[in-house]
């Protein structure tokens, strides 16, 4: 019998035991454990006093998300007690965080004053009896949501997020686009939807596309430090989560969503979407449930560029999604499922590669069932299991349009976590266990052997607060094996054998409030990365990026070792940021360039995988100064070296120094942002990596929002590369074919109801 | 109580249906058995004249011998041996073609390439009455200079083998 199956059944054995005999599992202690919360209020416009409508409220912990009446008002109803940060967004205005205590049986209120942006700064009125605490834990490095992530909504998540500071983003024409943070990218940035994994191959290759759509999105997170260790190991990048709220998690009391149309003039096409969610208590005689659904689509054509058309660069997403929640006061349960697939090309012209690129198919489809139980007993306050199902399909066609390549990967995931009040040293955190199956295949013109693959994970994530000293830590220990369909020799891989792998991740981060305006802080992280079946046993020419690549079927588990030292200021009309930061890896697994042809296809470039050792230093600020009321006056800048250890040779596909200066106006309803962004001349390249030429572009952009006829519209319209300036990013693949899109007018209508 | 064990009893069966799920995966990936079609494995090339005399040989990325023909002339009939990257052999496709015919699978072309035709020609095996194997070519000299050959065999409309570029010389 297979380890999986007997692991299932041991669990569902398990499982079963303590459905048919709950008193063996329920203590009389356990009583109070339905007992919850509620938080309510009223949020204000600061000037006029006025109550403010359509604010996105988020309890970030739990991930609990709602918006404001249009009369101001606000409810969270069946919260599980606990300590949270309410986080309060509205554009044009400053986000307003706030901790929150809610024990069982509370309602605690508290009025909320939001304040203009380019205005004075934030204040908090709470009337509860709750005491006020300043601190916000877990905030994330970047958080894109409300008219941010309007303004920045781009093509991809990829495109979306790149503007933040510390994040490039490579790319092999218009769809396939991933972030790199600091460097780094593929299985070192996660990239989640919900919290979970995508379960599509964008880490792998820069051909691959994110199988998420950022249309529908309500928020997009960027983390780093400790809490990354929660969704894997080898998370030294950090964590980039997409959050559409796809399974409702907390009772929502009347109907609500948004929809959005954009276009754009440099692919001559847009996309539209709409998220609706709906209570069916009130149809159902008050039974707590709820549903949510999603749909999006996007049509566009070749994207222009200063040098003419850039061909093969069309692009057809289609995504839809649909979930039903139970949210009893002990708990959630919900069920989702969604689909997305995606029609596109990549360019071609290479050499090696198609002269008419390849065309591309991807589809996934996704099961999710998400359970929470509220506890509040003793140390516990939550358990929650997670799991998800992918069916991904990635085809790859050539130019005839056979079947040149395709890949098929199956992903089961199960998450258990459970919450953790205060105990011991530490105020709050996580235990849990997490695994996934993955069953992997490829057919068509490929020499890489069908797998399977294992995973299992166990991590603890503590947190602490002494005064003015934030404190908290994560410890991870994984096991996976990798079993392909059978057991070969290969004159270029190697044995192609069953792997297994195990390693501990850590991380510890210090942040003290060195004064009421400066804060400092230091983390330091150990990641663990095993490799993947790609980095073991890939074989074959992969034509869309225009590689022969070739695994190591001997290669070992990835350690990398990450420290960073950040300050950050907020004084006044001044707020600022800057980190210094050193990963080091003792065995960073990348496919790097041989510089020869392979034996089998004479005309394709080599790319063996190899682990080398690799040390990446750099440093990152970012600056915001209210230069006068209403003006801010804002800058960039992400640099980062990557060097082979011991050796005089760099890293390829490192973003040069980059970085943006822009005034931003913002008054009642309007906003207007005067952007310009660049990055100096790459040179420092890594072998056979040809160097790239520095380049500015400049944006305008004008943002309108008005509550009408009870529903806020918000209106973006900008024009990116306003002078069309002519330049290649380095970490495109197709830079040498082609320069990025040209001048580009975009509207973005987005109307929240 | 009776209400606290009844809401641990639906989470857990909630619990129960994820783990139960957890076996969605099976056997059914969308890449397996996809006509997956039957590549023929080579890592280099030998081209021999019709007296079976080793006029280059490509193992992998490196070259040795040139073909040489005169203006107006042509090469003869050459025919081409493949590389075999697990047993190292070198191998006469057409017994492995036939190998895969009888298997039911498809056949493979041999296609080669003149870098300039302005200088030579080459007319393949099909196209040549009486060829002894498709498996084979004839180069045609056109004008004096230098250009090169490249051999690939096709499966379908993809290469599984593409060789380096072969030098020859139209004297």
């Amino acid at each position: 019998m297979k380890r999986r199956t007997k692991l299932q059944l041991v669990l569902l054995a398990f499982f079963a035991l303590l459905t048919v005999t709950p008193g063996v599992a329920v203590s009389a202690e356990v009583a109070s454990m339905t007992g919850t919360a509620a938080l309510v209020g009223e949020i204000h416009e600061e000037v006029s006093r006025q109550p403010l409508g359509f604010v996105h409220l988020m309890l970030i912990e739990l991930g609990y998300t709602i918006s404001s009446h249009p009369d101001g008002s606000y409810h969270f109803f069946r919260v599980p007690p606990g300590e949270y940060t309410l986080r309060a967004t509205r554009i044009g205005y400053r986000d307003q965080f706030q901790r929150v205590v809610l024990a069982a049986g509370d309602t605690l209120q508290v009025d909320l004053i939001l304040h203009h942006k380019a205005m004075s700064l934030p204040d908090v009125e709470v009337k509860g009896e709750r005491e006020r605490i300043e601190t916000v834990r877990h905030a994330p490095v970047s958080d894109l949501v409300g008219g941010r992530l309007q303004r920045n909504l781009g093509t991809t998540i990829a495109e979306t997020v790149g503007r933040e500071p510390g994040i490039a983003q490579r790319s092999m024409g218009p769809a396939p686009a991933r972030p790199v943070l600091r460097g780094l990218s593929g299985d070192r940035l996660l990239i989640l939807e919900d919290g979970q994994r995508t379960g599509d191959l964008s880490g792998g290759s820069s051909d691959h596309a994110v199988a998420i759509e950022p249309v529908t999105a309500s928020q997009i997170e960027v983390l780093r430090g400790p809490e990354t260790l929660l969704y894997g190991p080898g998370v030294l990048g950090g964590v980039v989560d997409v959050k559409r709220g796809e399974i409702v998690r907390n009772e929502p009391h009347r109907i609500f969503g948004s929809a959005l149309l954009e276009g754009g003039t440099v692919h001559q096409g847009g996309a539209g979407g709409a998220s609706l969610t709906l209570p069916l208590s009130p149809l159902l005689g008050g039974a707590p449930f709820a549903v949510r659904m999603d749909a999006s689509l996007r049509k566009t054509g070749d994207i222009r560029t200063p040098s003419g058309q850039l061909g093969n660069t069309a692009l057809q997403t289609r995504n839809g999604s649909g979930s039903l929640s139970f949210l009893p006061k002990w708990g959630v349960i919900g069920v989702a499922g969604a689909a997305y697939d995606s029609e596109y090309g990549i360019p071609g012209g290479f050499v090696g590669g198609h002269p008419n690129g390849v065309d591309i198919e991807m589809q996934r489809n996704r099961l999710d069932v998400n359970s929470a139980l509220y506890i509040d007993w003793v140390r516990l306050k939550r358990l929650e299991l997670d799991y998800s199902f992918s069916s991904y399909q990635h085809t790859e066609y050539e130019s005839s349009g056979s079947v040149g390549m395709r890949f098929g990967v199956l992903t089961d995931h199960l998450d258990l976590k459970l919450h953790l009040g205060r105990h011991a040293f530490f105020e709050s955190g996580v235990f849990g266990i997490s695994g996934d199956w993955r069953n992997y295949a490829t057919s068509g013109l490929s020499f890489t052997p069908d797998a399977r693959e294992s995973s299992l994970g166990a991590f603890l994530y503590q947190q602490r607060e002494f005064n003015a000293f934030h404190f908290d830590m994560a410890v991870r220990y994984d096991l996976r094996t990798i079993q392909p369909e059978s057991e070969r020799s290969s004159v270029f891989v190697g044995r192609i054998r069953e792997r297994s792998f195990s390693g501990f991740s850590g991380a510890l981060r210090g942040e003290t409030h060195v004064s009421r305006t400066l804060t400092a802080g230091v983390s330091l992280m150990k990641s663990y990365r095993s490799p993947t079946i790609e980095e073991l046993f890939s074989e074959g020419p992969h034509l869309a990026a225009y590689s022969y690549e070739v695994g190591d079927a001997d290669l070992g588990s990835e350690d990398g070792y990450g420290t960073e030292i950040y300050l950050k200021k907020e004084y006044g009309r001044f707020r600022g940021h800057t980190a210094l930061f050193l990963n080091q890896f003792d065995s960073y697994l990348y496919p790097r360039n041989t510089g020869r042809f392979s034996p089998r296809r004479a005309d394709l470039y080599e790319y063996r995988y190899v682990g080398v050792g690799v040390q990446m230093t750099g440093a990152e600020g970012s600056v915001e100064v209210d230069v006068a009321d209403h003006f801010t006056l804002k800058g960039s800048a992400s640099f980062v070296k990557g060097q082979l250890t011991g050796k005089d040779e760099y890293l390829p596909m490192i973003p040069p120094l980059h970085g943006g200066v822009g005034l931003s106006w913002h008054c009642c309803v309007w906003s207007l942002d005067l952007d310009m962004m660049g990055a100096w001349p790459q040179r420092s390249v890594g072998e056979f990596e040809e160097p790239t030429a520095g380049w500015a572009r400049v944006d305008v952009t004008a943002h309108y929002q008005k509550v009408h006829g009870g529903m806020l519209h918000s209106i973006v319209i900008g024009i990116e590369n306003l002078l069309d300036s002519e330049y290649r990013q380095h970490l495109s693949r197709i830079k040498s074919v082609m320069p990025e899109p040209g001048r580009n007018l975009k509207v973005v209508y987005k109307v929240y109801f | 109580m009776r209400s606290t064990i009844l809401s641990i009893q639906i989470f857990l069966l909630s619990a129960l249906l994820s783990l139960t799920l957890t076996g969605c995966s099976g056997d059914d990936n969308p890449a397996r058995g996809n006509d997956n079609p039957h590549h023929i494995e080579a890592i280099g090339v030998r081209i021999l004249d019709v007296s079976q005399t080793l006029l280059v040989e490509a193992d992998g990325t490196e070259v040795t011998g040139s073909i040489t023909l005169d203006r107006d002339g042509d090469t003869g009939f050459l025919t081409v041996h493949f590389l075999h990257p697990d047993t190292g052999e070198w191998y006469d496709p057409e017994e492995l073609e036939e190998e895969h015919e009888a298997g039911g699978e498809e056949s493979h072309e041999l296609v080669v390439t003149v870098g300039s035709t302005e200088i030579a020609t080459a007319t393949h095996g099909e196209e040549i009455e009486g060829a002894p194997t498709h498996w084979g070519f004839r180069l045609n000299g056109v004008a004096a200079g230098a250009t090169t050959i490249r051999i690939e065999i096709y499966h379908e409309d993809h290469p599984d083998y593409t060789s380096p570029l072969i030098p020859v010389t139209v004297r």
